[in-house]
């Protein structure tokens, strides 16, 4: 009788310790946070299995295109060239996060707004990626690229390489950048760069 | 007075199970997000300039059946520097050129060889593909067979019927070569050639070192 009350509390506290180990370590930290590579418009992020760069960030209430598109707030277009390391490498998941951890998933309301890109290895790929984004969403807004596209669990990319690109947008430039009127033309996403291409 | 009481053993017979269990119900894991998800079954191999057999079980609407073809790597060829996407062409740039896969096939008419993806690997293991449904540039569909007479496709309805044809499409040859390109660093040296229709399975082709 002893024996077998001693074997269930062991088990219980068995139990115990493991709901205390989920429930105060970090676990889920180490088991699925993807690993973030911090960058800079301008500068080249390199992934496991790409290189990424911000080429460009644009604010603007318009896209042009037939017919064009109108954001709900503000357009905020993030211009990409990306490139495959070893191998072909499809990415789905660009998202833009604000400064109070806000995400934003890319729209494909605009003509030519890409939101995945199948890279070939070796050959540069230029896509701009477009949110329809409130005003306070723009102040230190980061663009994150990766290969999972996101869902509300953030699981598609756990233990996977991200790039997270400060947009520079400064909270001061926001009253500025909300106020400009000039369309912006987006450009065919592909392996030629937008200056040359015909869409 | 009783004897005393064994200990319980139970449990040093219990614990392998335990983990075998635990192994297999995580195990599907594996084939999902491994095996199936990428080239991990080789079911045939040769070297440039032989002629290669290849029997892929595979299935469609009607089950399962046996994609029968045969291979034979001529070589490599041309550095152009043009290219094409889906609808344009456009220039390669960064050292990269349009490098020419030289392919002879047999076949029978009947087997279906549409949407083959070539991939070329270098020495240093990076992999430069062609014709796969995740591919932006370059051709896909007739990337193994001809262009004009590419043969049937495999039916994804029970409707249609194994081996047929649009109306005005005649038979493919029952030998042919067919001359893809895949877009390559220049100054790459590839070491073998693989050709797949679906995941995992590939046929490797070794290129002379």
């Amino acid at each position: 009788m002893r024996r077998a009350v001693a074997s269930a509390a062991i088990v219980i506290a068995a139990m115990g310790l493991g709901r205390l180990i989920t429930d105060h370590l970090p676990t889920t930290e180490t088991a699925d946070k993807p690993f973030f590579h911090d960058g800079a418009v301008g500068s080249p992020v390199a992934l496991d299995y790409a290189d990424v760069t911000v080429t460009g960030v644009h604010v603007t209430p318009t896209i042009m295109g037939n017919p064009a598109s109108a954001a709900g707030g503000r357009w905020l277009v993030v211009d990409l060239e990306l490139k495959a390391r070893h191998s072909p490498t499809s990415m789905a998941g660009f998202f833009l996060v604000d400064a109070n951890d806000r995400r934003w998933i890319a729209s494909s309301r605009g003509p030519e707004c890409a939101t995945a890109a199948n890279l070939s290895t070796g050959v540069r790929h230029w896509a701009s990626i477009c949110f329809d984004v409130p005003k306070e969403a723009l102040a230190d807004a980061r663009l994150m690229a990766t290969r999972g596209a996101w869902d509300s669990h953030e699981a598609q990319f756990r233990r996977d390489d991200v790039a997270r690109v400060d947009l520079g947008i400064a909270g001061s430039e926001v009253d500025a950048l909300w106020a400009q009127k000039d369309a912006v033309n987006v450009k065919e996403a592909g392996p030629v760069p937008p200056e040359e291409a015909q869409r | 007075m009783s004897p005393a009481r064994r200990p319980s053993r139970w449990w040093i017979a219990a614990t392998p199970v335990a983990i075998a269990a635990m192994l297999a119900g995580n195990g599907f894991r594996v084939p999902v997000f491994w095996y199936q998800s990428g080239q991990h079954h080789e079911i045939a191999s040769g070297d440039a300039r032989e002629w290669v057999s290849v029997s892929e079980r595979t299935s469609d609407a009607h089950g399962d059946f046996s994609r029968k073809y045969s291979v034979r790597l001529v070589g490599l060829g041309g550095e152009r520097t043009a290219y094409e996407t889906r609808y344009d062409d456009f220039a390669l740039r960064d050292g990269m050129v349009a490098r020419t896969v030289n392919l002879d096939f047999r076949a029978d008419p009947s087997v279906p060889l549409k949407h083959c993806n070539l991939t070329l690997v270098d020495d240093r293991g990076r992999e430069y593909r062609v014709g796969h449904l995740f591919d932006g540039i370059g051709p896909n569909i007739t990337v193994c067979v001809p262009e004009k007479t590419p043969g049937p496709s495999a039916p994804v309805l029970k409707n249609d019927a194994r081996g047929s044809l649009p109306e005005d499409e005649l038979p493919r040859p029952g030998e042919w070569s067919a001359s893809p390109e895949i877009a390559v660093p220049k100054d790459a040296t590839f070491v073998e050639l693989r050709i797949s229709f679906e995941n995992p399975d590939y046929v490797t082709l070794r290129l002379p070192r």
